[in-house]
Formats: C-alpha cells, structure tokens, sequence
C-alpha cells in the first residue's frame, strides 16, 4: 500500500462509491451473490450479581476480530458474515468464557456473556469504627468479611461485638438480649443511632439478631469513646448504622432463609431521579421451640416471635442533593407459663412481653460546592413496649418521640474545616405500672414477692436541645486538632450541661498515626430514675470524664495494628438511695481504665481475619461511704481470634472460625436468707461486698462454613454456622432451693447450629 | 423498660426450669411456717400479740427460746427487701434493745403494747396517711441452743388510727375437715390424731372468713403438697405408713399504701395443725 498514491485510492473509492449508487453491480457481486452482513451485539456480565465487566476482551478467532467492552460491559462486531461463531471472553479478574453465537443475514444477534468472577465481592464497603477519617479511629471491613464472621449469622452489627471494648456476656447475654457493654459501662449508657435518631432497641429478642436488616446498611460507625460533640447524652460507645441507598441500576433483591428467620429484599429504581428499597423479615423460632423447650417445663401462650420491616425511597434532583426517605419498625412478642413449683408466690411463672416501636425518617444532604455540606433530617418515633409478669405485675409504655437535626460544615481554607449542628426533640410518654423496682446495676437482686410495689400512671412531656460546634485544623503535616464543645439542655429536668472535647492526631510517620483524646460526656439520668412519682426529678446529670491515647500502624498488605489506653472518671451517678424519702440521688461515683488491643488482616486475596484484646478494670462507689466495687459487667480480659480462608477456584468455598476468652463476670454471693411470713417465701440475704465472687472464665469456639453457588442472573448463597462447638457450659444464673441453702447453676445451651439459604438476585 | 424485661424474663426463665430441690412444702427441717400478729392494725395503746409457728424437722412445733424485736418495716429493706447486707443482724446481735422494742430468750409469742403517738413518731418517725407500717423480726435458735445459728423471720403489722371497721384483719381458720375417700368424716382419736387404714385424706380447710383472697399453704413431713397448691382442698396421700404431721396456714392478701403510688403486701393470717397416722 506504501506504494500507492493517496490520490489513487480516494479516485478508486469514489468510482466504487458511484458504481452502487446507480446500480451497477461490483465485480465480485458479479461472481457470486454475497448475503447481507449481519452483526454481534452484546454485554459481558458478572455470573450470578450481572454486574458489568469493562475493558473484557471479546474474539471472533475465525474472523480474528475483537472488541473490548466499555463500563457497561457492552460490545459491538458489525459487518459479520452469517455463520456460526464462538464469541471468547477474557478479563484479568475473570475465568476464560466462551460461548457460541449464530449469526444470520441482515440480523444483528444480541448475546449475554455471564462470566465468573475469580473473586465474588458485594457491592459495599462497611465501616467498622470510627467513620469519620478526623476522629480518633477508623476501622474498615469489607461486606464480604462482615457477612462471614462465624458467630455473628451475617448480622454486621454482631461483628462489632468482636471488637476491642466490648464485653462478652457469654450465653447470658445472648439469652436476655442485654445489649453491648462498652469500656466498661451499661448497655443503657451507650447510644444506638440510625441515621443520626435514637433506635428504642438494638437487637431483637435473644440478641441473636438485630432490628435493622443488614442488608440495607451502608455503614456502622462503632465509637468506644473518644468521639466528637456531634454525639452526646451518652457515657458509653455510640453505635451508629446508617442506611444506603437503593440500587439504581437496574430491579434486584435478595430472598434469605435461615434457621430462625426469613426475609426478603426487593429494590430498584423508578425512572433516573428515584430508586427504592423495601425488605420485611419474620422469625420462626416459634415453629422450632416447642421441639426444644419440653412441655412439661414451660408452656408458651404466645410462642416467642418477631417481625421487622424497613423500607427507603431516595430521590436525587442533581449531584449536589440527596433525599433519603427510611421508614422502619420491629415488633417483638412473647408470652410464657411455667408449670412449675415456685417458691417464689408472687413472681409467678408467667411472661408476657411486646415491644414494638415504628419510626420514619427524612434525610436531605445537599453540598452547593466543595467547601460547604449540609444535612437536615427529621425524625418520628412510636414505641409500645409491654412487660406482663407474675401475678400481677405489669408494665407498659408508649412513647412518641419528634427530633430534628441539622448538621453543617464549612471549609475556611486549607487548614481549618468548621462543622456545628443543633439538635431539638419533644418526647411524650404515657407509663402504666404496677411493679417492683427494677435492680439497679450494681444491686445484686429484688424479690418480686416481698419487695414494694410501685403503681402508677402518668404522662410526660420532656423537651430537650443541644448544640455542638468543633474546629477540624490541619495544623501541617504532623498534627490535626479538632476542639469542640457541645451544650445539651433539658426541660424536665431544667438543666444545662456543656461538654467541651479535644481530638487529636499526630503522624510521625506516613503509616503511623498517634492519637490522643479528652473530653466530658454527661448523660440525662433515665426516665424512671428522674420523673416524678417513681423518681427524683431533682437529679443531675450523669458525667464522664475521659482521656485516651492510641498508636494506629498500617504495615502493608493488609495488615494493621491499633492500640489505645483510656481512662475514665464517672461522677453523680444515679445511685438508690438506702432511708431517704427519694429512691435514687447522684451519690454514685466509678472508674473505668483499660487497654485495647487489635491486630488485622484485612481481605486481600483468601485470608482475613483479627484478634481483638482488651483489658479493663471498672469499678463503682455507690454513696460516699460505700465500699468499692467491680462493676456488674467488669470483665478484665476479653479476646476475639477470627481467621476465615477461602479456597476453589472462584473463591466459592470459605471456612471461618472465632474464638472467644473472657473473664467471668462477677457476682454477689447468698449468705442467708429471711423468711416472710407475709408471703411465705424467703428473701435472701447477700453477703456484704456487692460482686466481690467471679463466675468462671468463658470461652468458645465457633465455626462457619459458606458456599457459593453462581447461576447467571442470581446467586446462591449456603451456609453452616456452629455456635460453641465444644459445648462449653455456661450458667446464665442459679436457681435456689426455697430458703437459699442450696443452689445449682442452669445453663441454656449455647451450642447452636445454624444453616441458611441466600439468594441474591 | 430493659431493666424490667430482664427483671421478670430472668426470674421466670430460672423459675422454669425442673427445680433439682425438695419442694418447700416439704418439713425437713427447723424453720418458720407462719408469724401471726393479733390484731393485724391496731392504734396506739393497745396490745398487739405476735406468735410464731416454726416447727423441728421431725414436724413437732419448736417452742423456743425466740429473740424478737419490733422495727421499722423500711429499716431492714436496704435495696428493697433484704437485711442489712452483712447478715449480723440475723441474730439481733446489733439491736440495741433502747433503740427498738425487744424481747430476748423469750417464748413464742410475744406480746407488745403499741406506744403512744409521740413515742411511736420519736421512734419510727411521721405516720404516713395510712399510719405506720412496722415489722417484727423473730429469731428461733437452731436445737433451741441460743448460741447456735439463727433462722428469722418477719411479720408486718399495722399500727394507725383509723376506724376499726377500716382496719386490716386476720382471717379466721375455724377447723380443717378430714374425709375418706368415701367422704366420711374422719374424727381424731383420744390423743387428737387422725386415724386411717387407707393410703389417703381428704382435708378441706373451714374458713370462718368470708374473702376471695384467702390462700391455704400446706406443710407435711413428706413430700405430698404442691407449693403451687393453694386451694383449701387437698388430698393428702404420703405413699406409706406412718405418723404424718400437716400444718395449714391460711392468708388473707392485702395492699398498705405506705404513700401515693407504693404499696406493701401484707397478710392476715391463721394456722391449724393435724397429727395422721396412716395405718
């Protein structure tokens, strides 16, 4: 061709070109007769998820043509001849693929090209730790880790409790569903958020599941302390879950059956702007007990069960607005009858218990330009929680809760970002009760036959606001301060508190980051401590003083290690009072300090895996001349190991395994007992040193086993899960003769088999 | 509301499971059945007189020495209902008997004439509106050796001045009616023992007292009565021959509102006894 004039060709071409424009046959028309072309379209996808697959390359080795796909994965051969073909696909990340394609005269035939990823992930990336890069930590696991972790049955919100920080309550905890137990202070002392808005109850009955459906998380921010004035009214952690958004690409869901729930998730977009999400969930336990719990011993009027929902709709007009729509509930329900000798003739041996609670939420994130961002969100809340239990003791409040919240911050060049917010929420509850005082942490006991009886009925409106503002200054290189400060107010109580806080982090070196924090933390007392007629409307808040230092070191190829210290002084703890016309005052002090320790390997290629260490001491005083003592849920050494490895070709096979070791929590002992003769029953007597005995250390083992199953358009995912694979017994408490001379522990079995079917179409 | 749930789910979880234990109907040993206090409310100036029933291990009733000791009811409630947590008070040891009303070494009843108003508020503090809710705390020493360990109970009582017509009452056990199988009465030998050839009683408690909240605690030297039980009529079939001690004790239930919004279990109380042999 080198030889040819331009010239040339562009004159052979035209005399082509007017040839069939007058209907001259060519010459090779002449010869024989060719049918029209025909072509190949099509796209290449993920097997099973039909996630697009860019930059694949696509062959026609007989005609020794190729395409390469463009980010929706499509390709195009025009010009090709009729004939049958074997379409190749090839593409790093993907097994070879080929499949035939026939092509007729004139047609285009249109092909789908599902090939198997070497590596299946989810579509998120779940943050475990602290979300916001400023504050002190930050731990990031992939979805695909979260959803594997043995132990934890694919809830993302279990996995926190293998964290640093958080106590193992062993079988005790899972049964009773008590809560997390962070550095050191009670579930009711930390913060559950969705969204930004207080969730009434963390995990379902049983703690075996939580309310909000991991599916529909986008991520979980877990704060053992040290966090910012953003957050307040809490002593403890703060366990944040914010939901994502609905997928926009195309319709999708997920069908999940497992051993004691079922649900089912549906999701997509409506035109370019609107894209929905909806899932419900029921459990079955109720179909499975009556197998393990014998007739003889307990007889369930309402055999144990729960429902919960959620459903989202965002909207987004343009880049710079999001509106999120979530609206979710739970209800929970169980009712128990005890065919049994009791000693006790006032508990009786009866249970009933609902607790229910639906909220909606409104979320608008708007960013105008780079510098500022803006978020305000809206909040309802119902909740009905019912406790009916012996004869005639009962419980019941409803509560409907408004919260508003605005969130803004601002670039002021680049060293300084300024964020502030204000807070207003309006609470109305209307309680009914008829029951003994329930045990406050750090008392070892209430008889519900001899002790007191509180009946009342009431309505209460509380009002309360907060306002927060903090600095994020990048002060060179090295350094990053963010001071703060945040007032909170409320009306019942007609209190201000102000919490001012200092996050810093300081970078040796480009993989080494020094973290260090101090703060105050102060916490409204609870509403049946503080509201008059059952409380002492007189209290003061409860306030934390806290100081922590960590070392965070990112060693490359996924490996990582965070290291923090803390302490922190509590004071005007709510504390009952012994004589005094008010049940509770805020005599209470404590302390907690602790070391914490995580090691990581995050999912690179098979492994991943952590071992999580802490080590805590916390300790209460309950009036000033009250002898110290260990917290209900003081546990001084806690260690997670989990290892999961995946093996086959496409990863499709993963083995896990966690292994837990915890201290015993401590206890009160018995050391006599009084007999009433009013109720013909015994009240024991404990002994002087409030949890001065220590129940035996407990560990674990548990092992999760997952296939996967990839068909074109879906995926099937099954799995096995062992809980406590050694059958390690545990007592969730003691059960006594009628005068406390005798006792002998129970233990529930915490061996738990799980299995479950996935679908993720 | 999760303290409450915990409270009750805890208490009724332990409660289901198989107890491993002797029933606490069962007399094995010495204890306390019932404290009485006649009348159950009186006002100041009268004479109230408070009886014990504790009983051996054999079934036969234990007739002292007893410590006992009038308080006030909120003093021994530390945390809600126990005693001070150190348990000295068990034995009285600590009572200072110029700080509260005090009988040592005494017998099994105890009788004690109410103070006036002044003394009652020096002593207890300002009656509520109900009046004063007080306990008596009895001591009876194992053996009946007063340097032995000591089983106690207590007893509320109330003292007020309320009309006597609105005042709290013991119930009245007026006999306990034993059957055959047949339903033929079953009338006590010379030495006041119920006699039988069969392997079973029916016993059925009179009461003299008209109330829905009567209940009937029985007690036996074997294992036979449900704790659960508490209905006026039992069979009472002990598997064997045999001299068989039963105790019946009847409560009548009622609530004290110490204040607006808390209120106090109290009973009104009587008791019976039957000596069986089953032959």
């Amino acid at each position: 061709m080198n030889n040819v004039p331009p010239s040339a060709i562009v004159v052979s071409l035209l005399v082509v070109l007017c040839l069939v424009a007058i209907g001259v046959p060519t010459a090779s028309a002449q010869d024989a007769p060719a049918p029209a072309a025909g072509g190949i379209e099509g796209a290449v996808l993920t097997k099973g998820t039909r996630e697009p697959v860019p930059l694949a390359l696509v062959k026609i080795e007989t005609l020794a043509r190729e395409a390469t796909t463009d980010d929706e994965g499509r390709f195009r051969f025009a010009d090709v001849p009729p004939g049958e073909y074997t379409l190749h696909v090839t593409e790093e990340a993907s097994d070879p693929y080929k499949r035939q394609v026939v092509v007729e005269a004139g047609k285009t035939a249109r092909v789908t090209c599902y090939v198997a990823r070497l590596s299946y992930t989810m579509d998120e990336v779940l943050v475990i730790g602290e979300k916001e890069t400023q504050d002190t930590t930050r731990q990031e696991i992939s979805k695909e880790e979260l959803a594997v972790v043995p132990g934890a049955g694919g809830d993302v919100i279990r996995v926190v409790e293998n964290l640093p920080g958080v106590t193992k309550l062993g079988p005790r905890g899972d049964f009773t569903g008590e809560g997390l137990v962070i550095r050191g202070v009670s579930p009711e002392d930390s913060l559950y958020l969705l969204n930004d808005f207080r969730i009434p109850q963390l995990f379902h009955f049983g703690s075996a599941i939580s309310v909000i459906n991991s599916e529909l998380i986008s991520d979980v921010a877990y704060y053992p302390g040290g966090y910012s004035v953003k957050y307040g009214n809490a002593l403890g952690g703060i366990i944040e879950v914010n939901s994502r958004g609905p997928r926009t690409d195309r319709f999708g869901g997920v069908a999940d059956l497992g051993s004691y729930s079922a649900y089912l998730l549906l999701e997509g977009p409506i035109g370019k702007q609107f894209a929905w999400a909806a899932t419900v969930r029921r459990s079955f336990i109720d179909l499975i007990l009556p197998y393990v719990v014998p007739e003889d011993q307990a007889q369930f009027t309402l055999l144990p069960r729960f429902y919960d929902y959620a459903a989202i709709m965002e909207v987004k007009p343009d880049p710079k607005n999001r509106v999120q729509f979530m609206f979710m509930g739970s209800d929970d329900r169980m009712g128990l009858i005890a065919e049994l000798d009791s000693d006790e003739p006032f508990a009786g041996n009866s249970f009933d218990m609902s607790l229910l609670f639906h909220e909606g939420n409104v979320r608008w994130e708007t960013a105008p330009d780079d510098r500022i961002a803006n978020t305000f969100a809206a909040n309802v809340l119902y909740s009905d929680n019912k406790v009916e239990f012996g004869r005639d003791q009962y419980y019941r409040d409803i509560d409907f809760e408004v919260e508003m919240r605005d969130d803004f911050s601002m670039r002021l060049g680049p060293i300084n970002e300024l964020r502030c917010g204000a807070v207003g929420t309006y609470d109305r509850s209307n309680v009914i009760l008829n029951i003994v005082r329930p045990p406050k942490e750090g008392h070892p006991g209430t008889s519900l036959s001899n002790s007191d009886l509180i009946e009342n009925e009431f309505k209460n409106d509380l009002y309360a606001a907060a306002l927060y503002l903090d600095d994020v200054i990048r002060a060179g290189r090295y350094v990053q301060l963010i001071p703060g400060a945040r007032v909170d107010y409320l009306s019942y109580l007609n209190e201000w508190t102000a919490d001012p806080r200092l996050l810093m982090k300081f970078f040796p070196a480009e993989k080494a980051t020094i973290k260090a924090a101090v703060g105050v933390y102060h916490q409204w007392p609870g509403g049946d401590e503080m509201i008059e007629g059952i409380g002492n409307p007189d209290l003061d808040a409860e306030v934390a003083y806290e100081g922590i230092l960590g070392f965070e070191y990112d060693f490359g190829f996924g490996y990582s290690l965070d290291v923090q210290g803390y302490y922190k002084y509590l004071d005007e703890l709510v504390s009952p009072t012994v004589d005094d016309p008010v049940p509770y005052q805020n005599t209470g002090v404590g302390y907690v300090y602790g070391a914490e320790l995580l090691v990581r390997k995050k999912l690179t290629d098979r492994l991943f895996g952590w071992l999580s260490y802490s080590y805590a001491v916390s300790r209460r005083q309950d009036t000033p001349d009250a002898e110290w003592r260990y917290f209900d849920k003081d546990q001084e050494h806690n260690l997670n190991i989990i290892a999961s490895y995946a093996f086959g070709k496409f990863k499709q096979w993963r083995l896990g395994g966690r292994w837990q070791f915890s201290t015993g929590l401590p206890y009160t002992d018995i050391v006599g007992s009084v007999y009433s003769a009013d109720t013909d029953s015994y009240s024991p007597i404990y002994a002087k040193t409030i949890n001065g005995r220590r129940e035996p250390p407990y560990h674990q083992l548990d092992l999760r086993l997952d296939k996967l199953w990839f068909f074109n358009r879906w995926v099937l995912d099954t799995y096995l899960d062992v809980q406590n694979i050694y059958w390690t017994q545990y007592p969730i408490g003691y059960i006594y003769n009628y005068d406390y001379s005798e006792r002998k522990p129970v233990s529930y079995p915490s061996f738990m088999v799980s299995a479950g079917f996935q679908a993720r179409f | 509301v999760k303290r409450v749930v915990l409270a009750g789910l805890v208490a009724v979880a332990l409660a289901a499971c198989e107890t491993p234990f002797e029933p606490s109907t069962t007399i094995q040993k010495q204890r306390f059945l019932a404290v009485i206090a006649e009348p159950l409310e009186a006002a100041p100036g009268e004479l109230i007189t408070f009886s014990a029933v504790m009983t051996n291990g054999d079934g036969s009733l234990y007739t002292g020495p007893f410590v006992w000791a009038v308080l006030d009811a909120a003093a021994f409630q530390t945390g809600g209902d126990s005693l001070d947590p150190d348990g000295e008070l068990l034995g009285f040891t600590d009572i200072d008997p110029e700080d509260y009303y005090f009988q040592d070494e005494g017998g099994a009843d105890f009788a004690w004439l109410v103070p006036d108003k002044d003394t009652l508020e020096s002593d207890f503090g300002p009656p509520g509106e109900n009046g004063l809710l007080l306990a008596v705390y009895v001591s009876g020493y194992l053996g009946g050796d007063p340097d032995a360990a000591a089983r106690t109970a207590y007893k509320l009582f109330v003292v007020s001045e309320r009309a006597p017509e609105d005042r709290l009452t013991n119930p009245v056990l007026d006999r306990i009616n034993v059957n055959d199988t047949d339903g033929h009465a079953i009338e006590p030998n010379d030495a006041g023992v119920y006699v039988t050839g069969e392997n079973e009683m029916r016993l059925r408690a009179a009461s003299g007292t008209e109330s829905g909240d009567l209940t009937y605690h029985w007690f036996a030297t074997t294992t036979e009565f449900h704790p659960e039980d508490l209905s006026a009529k039992q069979t009472f079939a002990p598997g064997g021959n045999g001299n068989y001690a039963v105790y019946c004790i009847q409560r009548q239930s009622f609530f004290y509102y110490q204040a607006a919004g808390l209120k106090t279990r109290i009973m009104g109380t009587d008791w019976a006894r039957l000596d069986t042999r089953f032959e």
